[in-house]
């Protein structure tokens, strides 16, 4: 089952093939170490099933924020699983990395990412017109923020 | 990839011009920072700057713009060279086409719309000679004065970030403005 919308939702401005995600794995190690951003696979237990990829970018240890990103492949989806991926990566990203306040940005046409941040706590800060060019067009990008004291907070 | 950003000599306007700073302004640029103390707190330095950051930073102009990463330029009177203030296009998303726009005036050099006319300058030359589709005005939401010139100048506000950033201790909101190259120059602006 495969998701084609999935590449131009994401910003990415090809699809990835296999040798690309190879030389990505073999990247992040060194992106986490120079502190500019993080990757965590997504898997499944018991057989440790690929089940998407979590983001931690755009890391200014001088503000303490950050945002963060995810996909999840189309198996994977409609079983809560992002929801309960992003909640722990958020309490690492809080508590671990000391992070105060965490970001999420999204094209305005991905009405599920609207709603998915909004289930977590995000507020909708605004709207960047014409932000960003994704494969030659340019679109808007809602902007949610999320800050510490509200995700602890939050209700159980 | 970054491309490389021309620096350009003058731009002049009226009673202002755009140049590079100079090692001659190092002391007013300091200066500024002592007779307005909010200042630093108010654009986002972690601390305020002396003469010798702000010799520091004229040095710095030709490297940064070499490398597409930033244009610093000098606000002066068009007639003495008499340094106002600085203004800045920073934080460039060449594949976005876009980059960001900052000013500060000496507390005496206020109250005459030199920073609307600087910005009014920088927007002029960035759009075509940078090929730019957006640029962007962020600012601390306790900085009135930055979001006045960012409204005449026919900037859209497009977000309130809430404690986005830490400004010496402090989380601040920040007020996100945008203007596109279509909507240059703005009717009256």
């Amino acid at each position: 089952m495969a998701d084609p919308e999935l590449g131009r939702l994401l910003g990415f401005e090809n699809d990835p093939l296999a040798a690309d995600v190879r030389d990505m794995a073999a990247g992040v190690a060194e992106a986490a170490a120079s502190g500019r951003s993080a990757a965590l696979t997504v898997i499944t237990t018991p057989d440790d099933t690929f089940a998407g990829e979590l983001f931690v970018h755009d890391i200014s240890w001088e503000h303490r924020r950050c945002d963060i990103g995810l996909f999840l492949t189309p198996a994977a989806r409609r079983r809560g699983l992002a929801q309960a991926a992003v909640a722990r990566l958020l309490t690492w990203v809080f508590e671990d990395l000391g992070m105060e306040r965490a970001e999420m940005t999204t094209t305005t046409q991905n009405a599920r990412l609207r709603a998915f941040a909004a289930r977590l706590g995000f507020a909708e800060e605004g709207v960047l017109r014409a932000h960003n060019i994704e494969r030659g067009r340019r679109v808007d990008l809602a902007v949610f923020g999320l800050l510490r004291e509200e995700w602890r907070s939050r209700p159980a | 990839m970054s491309p490389p950003i021309p620096v350009p000599d003058r731009l002049r306007a009226g009673a202002i011009a755009l140049q590079p700073l100079r090692d001659a302004d190092a002391a007013r640029y300091a200066a500024a920072f002592v007779t307005d103390p909010d200042l630093g707190r108010l654009i986002g330095l972690p601390t305020d700057p002396d003469p010798e950051a702000a010799r520091a930073a004229a040095r710095a102009t030709e490297a940064q713009a070499a490398e597409g990463t930033r244009l610093a330029l000098a606000i002066v009177a068009a007639d003495d060279d008499a340094f106002l203030g600085m203004l800045a296009l920073n934080r460039f998303a060449w594949r976005h086409r876009r980059c960001e726009l900052g000013y500060w005036l000496d507390a005496r050099a206020r109250g005459h719309g030199y920073a609307t006319a600087a910005a009014r300058l920088a927007l002029d030359w960035a759009f075509p000679t940078l090929d730019l589709l957006r640029i962007e005005i962020c600012a601390n939401a306790d900085n009135q004065a930055s979001q006045a010139v960012a409204i005449r100048l026919g900037f859209t506000r497009e977000a309130r970030q809430i404690q986005r950033d830490l400004e010496r201790g402090r989380r601040v909101d920040v007020i996100r403005f945008g203007l596109l190259r279509e909507e240059w120059p703005a009717p009256g602006s």
